[in-house]
Order: structure tokens, then sequence, then C-alpha cells
């Protein structure tokens, strides 16, 4: 027998649940339970590969009801969540309910049926809804049987309201509510308020009103009316998930989108939950103000809902119209007005002061917050500065005009005792402030430009000043030089840098151009490090604050904070565009966002929770794995796996095996142009605490990327370093088609050569070539298989010959002869393709061939093991033997089973007594065998059941001498497999 | 992308457009008939679930041969929720097929006759939880079985299209109850890469009273019972190769239309998002 025993599962959380002060969700079969500080405390197997789609707590929160599929469990609260009862029924169960004060429950099946139960999951009676049809969502409304009114969403767009206790066998439907047009997903109601949400197929949410205002009421009367209060139009695909909270609506789906809305049908705020996969799963606590989604990227999200976001237009008494405007250390608002006057609102004793009046100020004016807030500088038309400082109060320090008397175009603190300003002909001047005056400092000269003014200035480390410009450069300056040391051009595009920051050695630039780039300094100059782009176009600064960073921009009209870690908009506000004077700044908890609208100062003031979104369980491919490698770290109960998929990204994370297994992904790339189909892994070397891989990457549009993966330990840390080192692409002059499906590798004497298998069905043979530190894929030739889709690749060697074996969809496994090729490499000879041969086709299944793996056994005997389309297992044994130096193969015996699954095979596993084979039907089966008389002999079996849909592959690795094995597809799932006592 | 992508990447896709078929899963019914030779002797079919009408189109091609005899005696009836547009010599119902009025259309079209052979190529929009997904094609399927318990005469066939996952044998095991003979296929052009298939049920021997069940789960005998068959002519396109759009032997590569677009769009209410 074997043990096999999940360590850790990521898909789609299909339900979450605020319980006690736990959080509990659903993940596959199995539940997860956070405690109150968020951390995982254990992990309960409810279900055998049923996914849970509700966890329902009784009354006094001491059971839960979990179900899934047709499957019901009641778990104890009280004492670690064990099993009080559980049930496999015969229908699909949507929505339950507890009733009768928590006597009973009460359960919704697709099927239309209300089933009520015992509190230990014996039926006592089901009522069928006297419509027949199949429904996609249902609630249950009322804490008694007699009352227990159905709300059932049909595939048909209709949302049935029937009283399941109204019937003897069937009940009758009481009323309908029609509108939608597309099958409704969800459906909700609120006690307090009367509201019933629905959402559907259709993009639409819509809420409903019973007319007197009380659902029970309404359906006792003869005719039960109900108003569509409103459609609400946002999401841009379909509408899965909804909540009737009692001042508001929660609605999310297909388009990862969670909405608030008000309860007129208007929007209040929007939030990305989870890389744009769909959210599955949505629940609110009231206590903790906490709203939590589970989405299609296996991740787990917490956000605070209420906002208390205060916006108000704060007039100015005389009515003076304002220009420019900022914030204060103490939080006061500073102006400038039309008239040139300095303005202050008190935000305390909320009054505005007219601090001074400057004449040169009228109708033109500057004003710049310093980046401690204490300081304020003013700038004018004839080249008048003022500079005020904070004390007690705003107090004018000194005020300065440049000899020029030129318009002072742009003023730049760069640090708290530094600001520059730019005059006409590109005049920058460097001012310090000392005691109460500013003396000029260093200058320099703007190269000629059409606009020929500055936009952004900082200081960086070696004396150097960064300089950005209105059309998109970046000059880099150093005391005593006129001219510029370095000129980026081009670092944004024409609409200008919005921002330049210095930190750790690197310089950020912002543009309006979606674009954050940064430079590193390296001996003389910048040099670009990364080039990052982002949805939103005119970005205009970085505010940091906790460790975290935020990104504030401007997307159309609305004011945006994007969070640059997460990558997602936290905050968004109409505030008109980015054409306008504005600051942001946080005290304590409190953040302020002033602009200038219609010549009159707006604030609007939030806490600072609002921008505390956490994630529970971070998210990992929001769509199907593809392809996945393994790399086992020496040393430590940890392996680095490297995986990608249809969401083309490639993603680096740590399994962490060692008591409480843990998964975390230290990185993501986005390098590939389409869907990732496979990625294997070459060991360069391996030394005590550092290990070096190749690791190639190919799929879709023909792309193959060449990576390098360190893997370096110090002591209990693991930390790998993974690089993109050169992508193969072939741009051909119309957009290739051709995905790359599988890949593998011949290394001899540090030679790599590559083999790619194509869609169009030939073997793409390269040649990895290491040039001056670097390395370089270089493409040697095609091989034509025939028109069939080549599905797998491996390689072998045996009796000094180097041999490739290929499947495809024809069912063939074919292999391929390299040897010369591998000796005319080695040799330096001239490197032809047309040596390649096939030595021998076994045709092995009816259609396609998803999975292959071999061993070779003593007496140059070898296994072919390999998974269908067809649902079958093959075994080949096969021998190789050398007939005039020429390679020949015999197929001595086959075995077939095409009973143990019952959907394509897509994993295969061989090694030296038993086999592993996993399926789209979410069966891993394990075998042991033996080879007797030339035969393949399969003793016994046994079967675990996965909790992730849609297995695409499986990769098996012994570490420790332990067995671990993952499987991907719709998610990833681990497993340890030891073998026990028969 | 350019307008040709999709004719690189889907070889049937292509040659549906170039031979005049609605859709590409035309070649999928031909393949599966060239195995099992289902049209012989067939002159009454129910074709559910047949927008936009390409398995109604196989059939007219198939059933209305020269012979004027049987031309009079053939009998197509199609069934879809969408409405679809007119074939000639199909009759069209607009209805569900999970309806017992649906039936009752259906019957009335026969005279008291039965059908020879009942087909389906129904699935829902999946939502891409794979579970849901299966289940609710399963619905699908036992939908189209009701109707055929109730259409077909006896030694009749059901094809149906069925997703294939962790409940298959669930399904299979429904309708051994129902046909002698039954058999998952895989017709070349369906994708290897797709968990679509189709069980292909010969010879309608009803045994009992029993009506198809709606709650249709599980069995814990998991054992797969019913054969696989994948199903082309010898030189069948492969659906999973990517093809040069200029093929060996064929006339000059031209861009064409599809022979008939979506005549109501799921989402003609789409003018009120913004």
């Amino acid at each position: 027998m074997f043990a096999i025993v999940p360590l850790i599962t990521r898909t789609d959380v299909t339900c979450v649940s605020f319980i006690n002060d736990h959080i509990l969700a659903g993940i596959g079969g199995n539940v997860s339970i956070f405690d109150e500080h968020l951390e995982l405390t254990k992990t309960v197997i409810v279900f055998k590969g049923q996914q849970i789609f509700g966890i329902v707590p009784n009354g006094s929160q001491t059971k839960s009801l979990i179900y899934g599929e047709n499957q019901l469990k009641v778990l104890n609260n009280l004492d670690g969540y064990n099993q009080i009862a559980f049930i496999a029924f015969n229908e699909w169960i949507l929505s339950a309910k507890w009733i009768n004060l928590n006597q009973n429950i009460a359960t919704v099946s697709m099927h239309n049926n209300v089933t009520l139960w015992t509190s230990d999951l014996k039926v006592i009676q089901t009522i069928a809804c006297a419509e027949r049809c199949i429904l996609y969502s249902a609630h249950l409304v009322n804490d008694t049987w007699e009352d227990l009114i159905a709300l059932s969403g049909t595939v048909f767009s209709q949302i049935l309201l029937w009283c399941p206790s109204k019937g003897a066998n069937f009940s009758s439907v009481l009323a309908r509510l029609s509108g939608h047009k597309g099958v409704i997903f969800a459906i909700d109601y609120n006690e307090s308020t009367g509201v019933i949400c629905s959402t559907s197929d259709d993009r639409s949410a819509r809420l409903w009103i019973p007319k007197c205002k009380n659902l029970t009421s309404e359906l006792k009367l003869e005719k039960p009316e109900f108003l569509l209060k409103c459609t609400m139009f946002c999401h841009t695909a379909r509408v899965f998930r909804c909540l009737v909270l009692d001042d508001c609506i929660l609605t999310t789906g297909e388009d990862s989108l969670l909405v608030v809305w008000s309860l007129d049908g208007d929007i209040i705020r929007k939030i990305e939950t989870h890389q744009g996969a769909s959210v599955w799963s949505l629940a609110y606590n009231r206590r903790k103000n906490v709203v939590m989604t589970g989405g299609g990227d296996c991740g787990i999200t917490l956000f605070p809902l209420q906002q208390n976001i205060v916006q108000e237009e704060v007039a100015v008494t005389n009515s003076e119209l304002l220009k420019k405007t900022g914030i204060l250390s103490n939080g006061n608002i500073v102006c400038t007005s039309e008239k040139g006057a300095l303005l202050l609102y008190d935000i305390k004793k909320r009054h505005w002061f007219e601090i001074q009046k400057h004449e040169d100020l009228a109708s033109y004016s500057l004003l710049e917050v310093s980046k401690c807030r204490n300081l304020l500088a003013l700038a004018g038309y004839c080249g008048s500065i003022h500079v005020y400082k904070l004390d007690l109060h705003l107090v004018h320090i000194c005020t300065h005009v440049v000899s020029s008397k030129s318009r002072i175009f742009a003023l730049h603190w760069l640090s708290s005792e530094q600001f520059l300003t730019c005059e006409a002909e590109g005049r920058l001047q460097v001012w310090s402030i000392i005691e109460k005056d500013i003396s000029p400092k260093s200058q320099f000269i703007l190269p000629l430009s059409k606009e020929r003014w500055t936009t952004s200035s900082c200081i960086c480390n070696h004396g150097h000043i960064a300089v950005g410009d209105r059309k998109g450069n970046i000059y880099i300056f150093v005391s005593g030089n006129l001219t510029p040391l370095q000129i980026i051009k081009k670092a944004h595009n024409y609409q200008g840098v919005t921002n330049l920051y210095f930190k750790e050695n690197v310089l950020v630039s912002l543009g309006r151009n979606s674009t954050v780039k940064c430079y590193q300094f390296y001996k003389t100059t910048f040099s670009t490090l990364s080039l990052d782009k982002l949805p939103f176009s005119w970005i205009t600064s970085i505010y940091e604050d906790n460790n975290n960073q935020y990104l504030l921009g401007f997307l159309g009209n609305e004011f945006v904070v994007w969070d640059y870690k997460k990558r997602r908009t936290l905050f968004q506000f109409h505030c008109g565009g980015g054409h306008r004077s504005w600051d942001f700044y946080k005290i304590d908890d409190n953040i302020t966002f002033a602009f200038i609208k219609e010549r009159r100062v707006n604030l609007i003031q939030f806490n600072s929770n609002v921008l505390n979104i956490k994630d529970l369980v971070n998210g990992f491919h929001f769509n199907e794995i593809n392809g996945a490698a393994c790399f086992p770290v020496v040393g430590l109960k940890k392996t680095v796996l490297i995986s990608g998929g249809e969401d083309t990204t490639l993603r680096v994370s740590i399994i962490d095996y060692e008591e409480q297994p843990k998964f975390t992904t230290k990185s993501v790339f986005k390098s590939h142009l389409s869907s990732i189909r496979t990625i294997i892994g070459c060991k360069l070397k391996s030394e005590l605490e550092c290990e070096e891989y190749l690791v190639f990457s190919a799929g879709g549009r023909a792309q193959i990327i060449l990576w390098n993966l360190e893997i370096v330990t110090r002591g209990e840390e693991v930390v790998p370093v993974f690089s993109e080192k050169y992508s193969y692409y072939e741009q051909l002059n119309d957009e290739s088609e051709t995905r790359i499906m599988d890949l593998c590798t011949i290394v001899v004497n540090a030679c790599v050569i590559l083999i790619a298998a194509t869609s169009n069905g030939t073997l793409k043979i390269f040649w990895v070539v290491k040039d001056a530190g670097d390395y370089k894929i270089e493409l040697i030739g095609d091989v034509l298989y025939k028109l069939k889709c080549i599905l797998k690749l491996k390689n072998l060697t045996i009796h000094d010959h180097h041999v490739v074996l290929s499947t495809s969809t024809d069912g063939n496994i074919v292999f391929w002869d390299f040897t010369s090729l591998v000796n005319e490499l080695l040799n330096n000879c001239t490197k032809d393709v047309k040596s390649i041969h096939i030595i021998k086709s076994i045709h092995s299944h009816a259609s396609g061939i998803n999975s292959l793996d071999y061993k070779i056994l003593d007496n140059n005997q070898c296994l072919v093991l390999t998974g269908g389309d067809d649902n079958t297992i093959n075994v080949a044994l096969v021998s190789f033997d050398l007939r005039n130096a020429k390679l020949t193969i015999e197929v001595l015996s086959t075995f077939t089973d095409s009973e143990s699954h019952c959907a394509q095979v897509t994993g295969a596993f061989l090694n030296d007594d038993h086999f592993v084979t996993s399926s789209i039907d979410q069966k891993l089966n394990i075998s042991k065998w033996k080879v007797e008389n030339n035969r393949f002999i399969c003793q016994y079996k046994q079967t675990h059941t996965c909790n992730i849909a849609d297995i695409q592959g499986m990769q098996i690795w012994k570490h420790f001498n332990i067995l671990y094995a993952i499987v991907y597809g719709k998610g990833i799932e681990l497993y340890q497999i030891s073998e026990t006592e028969r | 992308m350019g307008k040709s992508s999709k004719d690189k990447r889907d070889i049937y896709y292509r040659k549906a457009k170039e031979q005049g078929w609605r859709a590409r899963s035309a070649f999928k019914l031909l393949q599966i008939d060239l195995q099992f030779n289902i049209f012989k002797d067939v002159t009454k079919v129910v074709d559910l679930c047949a927008a936009p009408g390409s398995w109604s189109q196989v059939l007219s091609q198939k059933l209305y041969v020269n012979d004027t005899d049987t031309k009079d005696n053939v009998k197509i009836v199609a069934v879809d929720l969408q409405p679809m547009a007119p074939l000639p010599g199909v009759i069209q119902i607009q209805g569900d097929i999970t309806k017992s009025t649906t039936i009752d259309v259906i019957l009335s079209h026969f005279n008291g006759i039965k059908a020879d052979l009942v087909i389906c190529d129904g699935a829902p929009d999946v939502i891409g939880l794979h579970s849901m997904d299966i289940y609710i094609q399963t619905q699908l399927v036992i939908s189209a079985l009701n109707i055929a318990c109730n259409v077909l005469k006896v030694g009749g066939h059901f094809v149906a299209k069925i997703y294939r996952g962790k409940s298959t044998h669930t399904i299979t095991k429904q309708l051994l109850k129902f046909f002698k003979e039954v058999t998952i296929a895989k017709p070349m052009s369906s994708r290897n890469s797709s968990i679509e298939a189709f069980v292909v049920c010969l010879d309608y021997s009803p045994t009992g009273f029993d009506a198809p069940s709606i709650n249709s789960f599980f069995t814990e005998d998991t054992v797969n019972i019913v054969p696989f068959v994948a199903c082309g002519e010898e030189n069948a396109f492969d659906s999973d190769t990517t093809y040069p759009l200029q093929l060996e032997g064929e006339d000059k590569y031209e861009y064409k239309e599809p022979v008939q677009g979506p005549i109501a769009p799921p989402y003609y209410f789409a003018d009120h998002i913004k």
C-alpha cells in the first residue's frame, strides 16, 4: 500500500466564510482555517475532490455545514472541526441554511428541489418546485420551515419565489422576477431593507423590492408584486456573486472587479481583486468591516469596506479664484489666488486666512511645498521667489527676485534646504536656504528645445542632479558644469517626465506614457535597469508609507492610487483629470487629497485603512498551468518550482515541506508573448550553497526563452536568482501561430542541444551557445515528422547512442537517432540535421499521447510508459540492439490499461518498481510493477482523488528518500508518497 | 492579429468555411458517421441544440439522397433555444429541450412514427469551474437522452457531446441502461487538448420503465467500462496541428468569411455597457 498525503493545495477558492474569529476557506475539497491573526492554523480534508461551495455556520456558530457538489458534511467548530455527520446526496446543492433553531437544515438543489434535513444530515423530506428546470443559483430566506422562502435563479433568466412548506410534494411558484437576459448566477436578500439583488450572464445586477417592503408579507398576498428598483451595469463580464448589505450592494464576477454600489444603484467604488481571474466567493464581516473574496487565481483577499470618505469643497469667504494648492505638515491647506494672495485654510478651525498678498503673483504663480512640508516656495512671472516657513504659524522668510527678471517656469524642491528654479532660455539655478535668506548655488543650462523648461528634479549621489523636461528627456548635471554630464534622451514620450526620485542608488523616472523607469549609476553614467508599464497613462508620483509603495496618477478624469507591489488600484476618485494643482498627504491615519477644480479647492479625506488591502493567500496563476519544473534544493527540504501556463506568466516559487508545508511565490515574469506550454531545466553546476541551472520555457508563437537559475542557500533560507538570458522568437512577416509543445535537451561535455516539438509536426533543433558569459540559442535546423502535432519529448542514451523519443496526435511513439548530430557538434564539424533519422515508430494509442516516461532496465531493455487522450495507459517493453553499428529497436511486449482512467491521461512517471499516472479525471493512480519473462506485470493499484481540475501534467522527484509529486492544471497540488506495509 | 490568424490556428475552422459548413463541428459528425455508419437506413432525425445548424446541414446532405422515395420520407427536426437561420429541408423548433412541452412539439412532427436517430451537440456556456461545467453538460445530455427515450424507435441511435472528467463513468453507466452499445468517440476534428468527446449509443433497447434519472451522480465504482474510439479518415486533418495556409495540391489560399454569422448575438444588450 501507499500513503498519499496531500501537503499543499492551491486552486480556485470557491467559498470563503467568517466564523467566530476565524476565516474558513474552501479550496478544492479542503477547508483552510485561519486564526484571528490571519495565520493558517489547519487544513481539514472535507471531501474527496468535490469542490466546496458553501460553509454555513449555525446560529450559535458551534457547528458548520459544508457543502460541495452533491456532498454535505457537518463539522464541530469547537473541537478543531471534526466531523459530526456526512452524506453523499444525489443532487447538486446550490444553497443551504440552518433553520428551526438549528434543529434542521434546508438545502436547495440545482434541480429546484428543497430538502429538509435533521441536524445530522438525515433527509426528512424533499419538496420539488412545480417549475422543473435547472438552476444556477438559489437563496433561502427565513429561519423556520413554515416561513421558508426559496429564491431560485433559473437558466432561463428568471428568479422564482416559492415556499416549500406550502405543498405536499410539489410547491407552486408564487412570484417571478423577470428582466434579466441570461442565466442567474447569484441571488441575495437583505431582511432589514427588503432588497433582493440578482446577478446574471447579461453583465448586470438588478435590485428588486417587494411592494410592501417585506418579502414574507408580500408573498402572503394574493398577488404579490415586486418592483425592479434598478439595473446596474459596470461589470464587463458575467457577474457571479452578490451581497446585499444594509447600506450597500457588493457584486463581483468574471472580470475580477468588486463593485460597491449604493442602494440606489450608483457606483461607490471599484476594486481589482484577483489579477483578472474570476471571483468565485464573497463574504462580509460587519464587526471587522472587512470584505473577503476568493478567486480563480487561487488567492484570498481582505479589504476594509466602509471608507468614510468625506468630500467637501471649501469655499473661500471672499470667493477668490484659486490657482495652486498644497498641504502643509500640520494638515493645513495653502493656496495661491488669481489676485496673487497666499491663503491658508485651517483644517481644524475650518477657516480661511489670508497670509499675504503678493501683487507680483497675480494671474501667474507657482506654489511648491518642500518634502518635509514645513517650507513653502512661491514664484511669479517676473522672477520673484517667496519662501515661507511653518513654525507655529506660517511665516514669511524671504523674498528674492532673480536678476534676469525672467518668469520662473518651474520650481522643484531638492531637499528641505535646497530647491531648483527654471528661468527663460533654460537657465537652471539651485538655491540654498541659509538662515532667513536664500542664496544661489550651482547653475546649469538646459539644452535648446522647443519647450525648454523642467518638470521635475532630484539630487542623486556623487553630487549629481537629475532634471526631467517637458519633452521627456532626463539630464544629469554636476556642480560646476553648466552643460549636462549625460542626457537620457526620450526617457519618456513627448508628454514629458512627470517626476524623478533617487533611492538606494537607483534613479526612478515617471512619465505620462504609463511607464516607470529605473536607472542604475555605473562608473560614470546611468543606464536603464528596468521598465515597467502600468494600466494608467499619467503617472505623477510615488507615495511611500510603512513598507507600501503607492503610485499616484490619473486615468481620464479620475485620480488613482495604485499599489505598486500588488499591482492594483486601491482608490479611484473623480477629480477632473491631471491638468490641475493637487496634493496628497497622510497625517496619522488620515489621508487628504486636495485639488483645484473650477478655481476652487476640493478636499477628499479618508482613513488610511482604506488602502490596507491584505492577501490572506497570495494569488498564483490565474489560468491553467501547462508546464512546471522542480529543482529540489540540496540539503534542505525545499524545492524551487518554476511554473507557466495559459496566463503567459512564468512564476518562481518555493515549496517548503520541512514541517508545516508552505508555498511562496517569489517572482513573476511576463516575458512570454503567448501561453507557456513547457518548462525544463538542465543543471550547469552544483556546489555547496549554490546550484546553477539553465531553464528553458516555450509555448505559443513558437517562442523559447532561456533563463538562468541560481539557487543560493544561506542557512535555512533559499534565494532563487532567476534571470532572462535569451528569447528566441522568429519574427516572421506574418505572425506565427505555431506552438512549441515540449522541449528536451541533450547535454554532452558542456555542449547543450535543445530540441523543440512543434504543433506543425517538426522537431526544431537548436544549439545553446555560450558567448562571452551570455547564452544564445541558435537554430541548427528543422526535421519534419509529418503534419501531426508533436506533443511530448524525452531523450535517452543507450549503446552510446543519443535517442530522442517523441509522441504525437497520431498515437505513435517515435525513436529518433541524434548520435551523428551530437558527434558533429562535439567535433566542430558542419552541423547538419540531415543525419537525424527515425529508428522505430510504435503505434500505441488511438489518438494523441499526452504523457511519456521511460526507464532503462538491464540487458539494454527499456520500458516506455505513455498515457493518452484515449484514457489508456500503455507500457511497451523494448530492447535496443546494435547491428553493424546501427541501433535497432524491437518491441518485446506491451501492456495496456484502459480501465483505470476515464479521461485523458496527462501525467506519467516510472521508476524502479512503481509507476504513477494522473488524468483529467482527477485520479492519481499508483501501482507496483515487475518484469517477468519479458512481460510487464502491474501488481496492485491505488487511487487518490486530486483537488485539481484539468490536470495538464505531473512532476515527481525523490528528496531525502521521500517521493514528492505535484500535479498541475487548474492550480497545483503537492503530495508526499510513501510505501507502507501491505 | 490578422483575420487569417484563426485560419492558421485551426484547419477545420478554415475548411468549414471553404466547404460551406456553418461551423467546424460538421466535421465531427461526418467523422463519427465514418466510424459508426450512423446514417444507414435513417430517414427521421432529431437534432437537439442545433444552432448554428452545421449538424443539420450534414443531416440534410446525407439523408436527402437522389432516390425520390427516400427523399419523401426524410424528416429532420432541429431544436434550439436560439433562433437559427433557415435550412432547406429542416423543420425548426425554437424551444427548451428540458421541457416536456418541447417533446410534444417534436413528436407532433412525426405523426406517431418514431425517429431513427437523435443527435445533440449542445453545450452550455462554460463558467470556468470544471466540476460545475461538466455536471451541467451531463444534465444537458440527460435531457437529450430523455427526449431520445420518447422519440426513438427501438434499435435507433443516439449521439451526444460530453465533457470527459471525473464523472464520465456516471453518464456512460446511465446510457448503458438504454442502449446495447455505448462508445466514447473522439473525432479527429475535436482537439486533443479539449475535454470534449461524444457518446455514440447504438441500438436503443429500453428494458424497463425507467426514465433517465436526472440525478446521475454517483457510484463509487469508478472503473471505466466504455470503449474509446478515435475516428476520422485515414488522412484526416489533425486539429492540433498548425498547417501552413497554403496546402500542397490545393487552390490558392484566400480568406473567406464565415458561412453564417450568428443571427441572435448573445449580448445585444451590450449597448448599456459603457
